[in-house]
């Protein structure tokens, strides 16, 4: 009797300094402060410009002159470019990121803006932001377009309110971690694509 | 019931020899293939020897001098355009000349003008990673973006439209000197609503 009350006793203080231990832990480390600033920079669009927007472009709305003004003011941009190389009036505008770029772009990831009729059509950045990263900052995308193709899975997260597009190509048979952690580029539209799954068991779309 | 089962028979085996001689039809894209694409020892991009980005004005005016199919080449400061003669692939459209625009002092893209239907060309080129759409007056214009071939396939249509005449359309094939991106390609092809 007195031996079973004792092995309880143990094994109460045991639990209990293992629960406080543990607590411990998750409460440091969730007691880091988590810094997104330069993510939410990089992502959201200022007070001033409404979604779609990034540095002051819209899809839609700015002509190819304001483009190649507002790039060229801007910091994080070294040298810009102009293609017009085709028999309609269209092409791309692409530049060079600058030695103060934020970063979550590397110095050589590729970028560019394609304009029809003068007009910004759409505009594409190959970033170092982790899909993870874009879900805390912004939610869950309201829907996906998920297209899987051999042993690779190619995944659209579009998001409504800001009219972008995350998308990143993983192989498939991975660890979930490896979704989290999938590098993105990222795809401000003028129209959003038609309305894919709202279901978010990306992994089940491997199998 | 008899003349039912009869029938029915009739037309399977009547509708299974179309689809046979449909299929047994050989599809050879030969011409196109080592006309469009690189050979092996040039690397991407790279159409008959010219390499947007690295080949210049130059280099490139000789590749269409010394080539069997182009003639009447001007350069401007611009592009180099030439018309077509002699052997070329029955896929270009020769009634249009073969274009390529200058950027310092290199070939920075060639458009080649082709008779090609967009549907045939997906076949072709398969899915690509980037598309994009935009709708001007009366106009859709479409362009799809193969970023490992440094293609873009680019066309623009009258509306109303449908999606055969979608498909039947003849893009123009613009080979760039860097890879391009656009929106995500879907096979939905709800920009066809535009119009």
């Amino acid at each position: 009797m007195i031996a079973k009350w004792f092995l309880n006793a143990i094994l109460l203080k045991t639990a209990l300094i293992l629960t406080v231990l543990f607590t411990l832990f998750i409460t440091l480390i969730r007691a880091q402060p988590y810094e997104n600033s330069e993510l939410r920079a990089f992502l959201i669009p200022s007070d001033d410009c409404i979604s779609p927007c990034w540095q002051g472009i819209r899809p839609g709305e700015t002509d190819v002159f304001g483009v190649m003004e507002l790039l060229k003011v801007n910091k994080w941009i070294s040298t810009v470019f102009f293609e017009n190389y085709s028999t309609f009036s269209n092409g791309y505008i692409r530049w060079n990121w600058s030695s103060l770029r934020p970063s979550v772009v590397s110095g050589d990831g590729s970028n560019n803006l394609w304009f029809d009729e003068n007009i910004t059509q759409n505009f594409y950045v190959e970033t170092q932001i982790h899909f993870g990263d874009v879900w805390l900052l912004l939610g869950k995308p309201d829907w996906f377009n998920i297209h899987r193709s051999y042993n690779r899975i190619r995944v659209d997260g579009v998001y409504q309110d800001q009219v972008l597009i995350v998308t990143f190509d993983i192989p498939c048979y991975q660890s979930v971690s490896r979704f989290w952690l999938a590098k993105t580029d990222i795809v401000w539209v003028k129209d959003l694509p038609a309305e894919g799954t709202r279901s978010d068991n990306l992994v089940a779309s491997c199998r | 019931m008899r003349l039912l089962f009869k029938s029915a028979f009739a037309l399977v085996i009547v509708f299974m020899s179309f689809i046979s001689v449909i299929r047994a039809r050989p599809y050879s894209d030969n011409d196109f293939r080592s006309f469009f694409l690189p050979p092996e020892d040039c690397l991407k991009p790279c159409w008959q020897g010219i390499r947007p980005g690295n080949t210049t004005i130059n280099e490139a005016v000789m590749i269409l001098e010394t080539s069997a199919w182009a003639q009447n080449i001007v350069v401007d400061k611009r592009k180099i355009s030439w018309l077509w003669r002699g052997n070329h692939p029955e896929s270009v459209d020769t009634d249009t000349p073969g274009t390529m625009y200058i950027s310092n002092n290199r070939i920075a893209a060639i458009i080649v003008p082709i008779n090609v239907a967009f549907g045939d060309l997906q076949l072709f080129f398969g899915q690509p990673r980037w598309r994009s759409a935009g709708k001007f007056n009366h106009n859709v214009s479409v362009q799809f973006t193969y970023p490992h071939e440094y293609l873009t396939l680019s066309v623009r249509l009258e509306c109303p439209m449908n999606i055969v005449s979608f498909w039947n359309a003849q893009p123009e094939i613009v080979i760039n000197s860097m890879p391009a991106a656009g929106m995500p390609y879907t096979t939905n092809i709800e920009f066809l609503k535009n119009c």
